[in-house]
């Protein structure tokens, strides 16, 4: 157990020092950052093209700044394709909140990193929470940036010229 | 790594050219006379098809019917929000316990509906029967075109009640930047409108103006003109 612990801490020090890193030496990525988090804070929905690490490691640095002013709903691999975009409005709320009493809360940044396993329903959804401000603001993180051209037309067009690449 | 945004800078709370409907409540520009006309037909009983490309103000449109007809039996539906059709039943007969134990639906209900065209057969069947028999008066359905599949007779209530949304002119388009921004010294009436010849769609038109804005303030230039504006939106 110490040896696993040791090895966490060890890790989370790793972690650490590539932010800094990436903080101290790269410009040109503080700037993609930067330009994501104005986006999330402005309520707008951006889509953001990058790939691997570096695509992990911004989207990491942006929500952390997105949290101190709203909840941030993340919406990575593990959920795979059967996520229903209400259903983590509402969990996002709390269990009395949201899922006994059905509360939707208002303002929350949304962040999908697998776009590819979004369906055109819940990509409409979205649209919809968005319009109505349960949604503040959302990321669509993505490998390949033409995948924007499978989205819904209304989509696109709130999408707009907000596109983030690395 | 700590950001202050422009509109913060400049003394907003808020982003003040956010796109989302109505994020401003009750405002609207350049639709006047089709919301004076709209409310005045709702009040008396007719059914309208309200069509417009995206961003033209179709939800901002309803809201503001909504907000013009308090008091009245209004009922706003999103067809996005849900897959299922409406339960008129129970859309009608409301909180009301006693309406709900006998079954009593109230009528002369007014509907909204957006995103008209995901609805099915079945609703579209059932607003008719449901208006034969009273329980709606009227109803706007909202869809980017007009290739909505209606029912026949649905198809003859609307009629010539059809409303095609066009962007808006240049003085609504300076209307609604003022009233958003006030007085600003920023922007121009004359910066406003060289933004809006760019793109007349309200919502790029808005889309833009927060661009120019974020890049004058970034740039600590106190007052945009022509040339700015081409280079923010370059």
């Amino acid at each position: 157990m110490p040896c696993l612990m040791r090895r966490r801490h060890t890790a989370r020090k790793e972690r650490q020092g590539q932010d800094f890193k990436m903080e101290e030496n790269n410009e040109d990525t503080k700037e993609i950052i930067r330009k994501l988090i104005y986006h999330a804070l402005a309520g707008s929905i951006v889509l953001f093209e990058g790939e691997g690490k570096m695509k992990k490691a911004v989207l990491r640095d942006a929500i952390r700044e997105i949290r101190k002013n709203w909840k941030v709903i993340y919406v990575g691999k593990k959920h795979g394709d059967k996520w229903e975009i209400e259903e983590l409005l509402l969990g996002s709320n709390g269990f009395f909140k949201g899922i006994i009493f059905g509360v939707m809360p208002r303002e929350r940044a949304l962040v999908i990193n697998t776009p590819e396993a979004i369906s055109s329903k819940n990509l409409d959804r979205i649209r919809y929470f968005y319009d109505e401000n349960n949604l503040k603001s959302v990321i669509i993180a993505t490998e390949d940036a033409s995948i924007i051209n499978k989205f819904p037309e209304a989509l696109k067009n709130r999408i707009g010229n907000r596109i983030i690449k690395i | 790594m700590k950001i202050k945004t422009w509109y913060n800078k400049i003394g907003f709370y808020s982003n003040p050219f956010s796109i989302k409907p109505a994020a401003f409540s009750d405002e609207l520009f350049g639709f006047e006379e089709e919301v004076e006309q709209l409310t005045g037909d709702i009040e008396n009983g007719s059914f309208y098809l309200i069509t417009g490309t995206y961003g033209n103000g179709k939800t901002t449109l309803l809201k503001k019917i909504v907000n013009n007809l308090r008091g009245k039996r209004v009922i706003y539906h999103n067809y996005l929000k849900s897959n299922s059709n409406i339960d008129f039943e129970e859309l009608f007969t409301g909180m009301s316990f006693m309406r709900s134990l006998f079954g009593m639906m109230r009528r002369n209900n007014i509907l909204l509906l957006d995103e008209a065209k995901e609805m099915g057969e079945d609703d579209l069947k059932k607003i008719n029967e449901l208006s034969e028999k009273g329980y709606i008066k009227s109803a706007i359905f909202v869809s980017p075109d007009d290739n909505i599949e209606m029912t026949e007779e649905i198809n003859e209530k609307i009629g010539r009640n059809r409303i095609d949304l066009s962007n808006i002119n240049e003085k609504a388009a300076v209307s609604l930047v003022r009233k958003r921004i006030g007085e600003l010294k920023l922007l121009s009436d004359t910066a406003i409108a060289k933004i809006f010849k760019m793109d007349k769609n309200p919502r790029n038109f808005l889309r833009n103006c927060e661009d120019v804005c974020k890049y004058a303030v970034d740039n600590s230039i106190q007052k945009v003109n022509e040339k700015i504006i081409e280079k923010a939106l370059e």
